[in-house]
């Protein structure tokens, strides 16, 4: 793939990168520092990309591990954030979106990004993370669970491999 | 219980506020991508030699004291190699700055007057850059953020057997963000550095290739979505036509490439843009066919 095909592609996308970066570190300095260096890496390596289909998968594992990474390393100086303690249904009723992450353990937390707000399928998801269908499928499922959606979209079900009905 | 929280939360994951840092953040590592690409050497080699030079390309990238040592050895001729001289640098929170650049320094031209040059001239700019932006810093009234960034550096553009091309970027970002390039195009064979005018036996070229541009401009609003030049006729800002020594480049395929600093002839969002001129065009005005076929 040429330079300024993947170029042209991070520059169309570049708030997709941003909000999903933010949404997982819930920090803007963090977030920008995470895809300025995603795409550093993209472009350093952009040889490794054999098939330009892939682009997509391809740059979003990039993002994604870089965050990973981010992540651990601050955890190493930050004391690992415990899951809060869920509490009562009630508490859900106003919490918005960053504190909703919160909720959810890191390696949960991005499943929940890719599936909903990224609209990726599940084939797709592993894809990224280097994961098995069925470990994300698990993951999602215990995702929701701890949001508790599936017992509150008001359509029904809520089906975590079908995405919004 | 709560309402449609998925659907909240995806809206609100939509409406997340984007920095306004973002755009030059990006661009930034697009450039710094670029620029830790795996270094290109140039070479003016004979076949016989190529695959000797392979067996050594390993090593002369770690070794620079071996790279010198081989061009005794007469059939590999000589190894071209641009490598980062220094890196002049400076950065604090306190008053809000940070300033980057890379220095190059060409190594193993025949043509030592002009690649000393060359790199005195890299050295100089990159002072004056320096001094200039650390003017501007220490001008600012006491306790004022400074909220500036400089980030410049060099890559290898082109690399062929017979040219070498380096680019030189800078990322200004004050208020806003500026992105500019400058190109050294050099003929291994000549040793010359390349000059526009040089190439053309008169300056008929200047409208020859501002006239192609402008259709060029043209063709490409309207074949594509978000393309947007300047070319109103009546606004003294926008293109009218191109500098003699307008910034420009020789490409792989030997075709003649001007290139215009971002906000020059279009929205910054285009960034900094290149127009490659068909040769068949300008073929009766160039000084000869060597450079550009």
């Amino acid at each position: 793939m040429g330079k300024t095909d993947i170029e042209q592609y991070i520059w169309q996308d570049r708030e997709r990168f941003y909000r999903l970066a933010f949404t997982y570190v819930r920090n803007e300095e963090d977030a920008l520092d995470i895809v300025s260096e995603s795409i550093v890496k993209a472009i350093k390596n952009r040889k490794r990309l054999r098939d330009d289909r892939a682009v997509k998968a391809w740059f979003y594992s990039i993002v994604v591990h870089t965050a990973f990474d981010f992540m651990r390393k601050r955890n190493r100086t930050v004391p690992s954030g415990q899951v809060p303690d869920r509490g009562t249904e009630d508490r859900y009723q106003d919490i918005d979106l960053t504190a909703a992450m919160t909720y959810l353990p890191e390696e949960l937390r991005m499943i929940v990004i890719l599936r909903f707000f990224e609209d990726m399928k599940i084939s797709e998801i592993a894809q990224v993370l280097k994961q098995n269908e069925n470990t994300v499928k698990s993951r999602l499922y215990r995702a929701l669970r701890i949001l508790k959606i599936e017992l509150t979209e008001p359509e029904g079900k809520y089906n975590p491999a079908g995405g919004l009905s | 219980m709560i309402e449609q929280p998925l659907s909240q939360w995806r809206d609100a994951y939509q409406k997340i506020e984007i920095p306004e840092e973002l755009d030059m953040a990006i661009k930034i590592a697009i450039q710094r991508g670029k620029n830790q690409r795996p270094r290109k050497i140039v070479r003016t080699i004979i076949i016989a030699a190529a695959v000797a030079f392979c067996l050594f390309t390993g090593s002369l990238n770690a070794l620079p004291a071996f790279a010198s040592s081989l061009q005794d050895v007469p059939v590999l001729g000589a190894i071209v190699d641009v490598l980062t001289f220094t890196r002049i640098s400076a950065s604090s929170e306190e008053q809000g700055y940070d300033i980057n650049i890379d220095v190059p320094e060409i190594k193993g031209l025949d043509n030592e007057e002009l690649q000393s040059s060359l790199n005195a001239q890299y050295l100089d700019e990159a002072k004056q850059l320096y001094t200039d932006f650390m003017d501007e810093i220490g001008g600012l009234p006491d306790g004022q953020l400074a909220h500036q960034a400089l980030d410049a550096g060099y890559q290898v553009k082109v690399s062929t057997d017979s040219l070498l091309v380096i680019e030189h970027w800078k990322v200004e970002i004050g208020a806003s963000g500026a992105e500019s390039v400058k190109y050294d195009t050099i003929d291994l064979d000549q040793q010359v550095l390349l000059t526009l005018p040089g190439l053309f036996t008169d300056d008929s070229y200047i409208e020859i290739v501002t006239a192609n541009i402008r259709e060029q401009m043209t063709k490409q609003m309207a074949e594509e979505e978000g393309v947007m030049y300047f070319m109103d006729e009546d606004d003294p800002y926008a293109f009218h036509q191109i500098d003699a020594n307008q910034t420009f480049y020789i490409n792989e395929n030997h075709k003649l490439v001007i290139v215009f600093d971002e906000y020059a002839v279009a929205p910054g969002v285009m960034g900094v843009v290149e127009f490659t001129i068909p040769t068949e065009i300008i073929a009766d005005d160039l000084a000869g066919n060597i450079y550009i076929q």
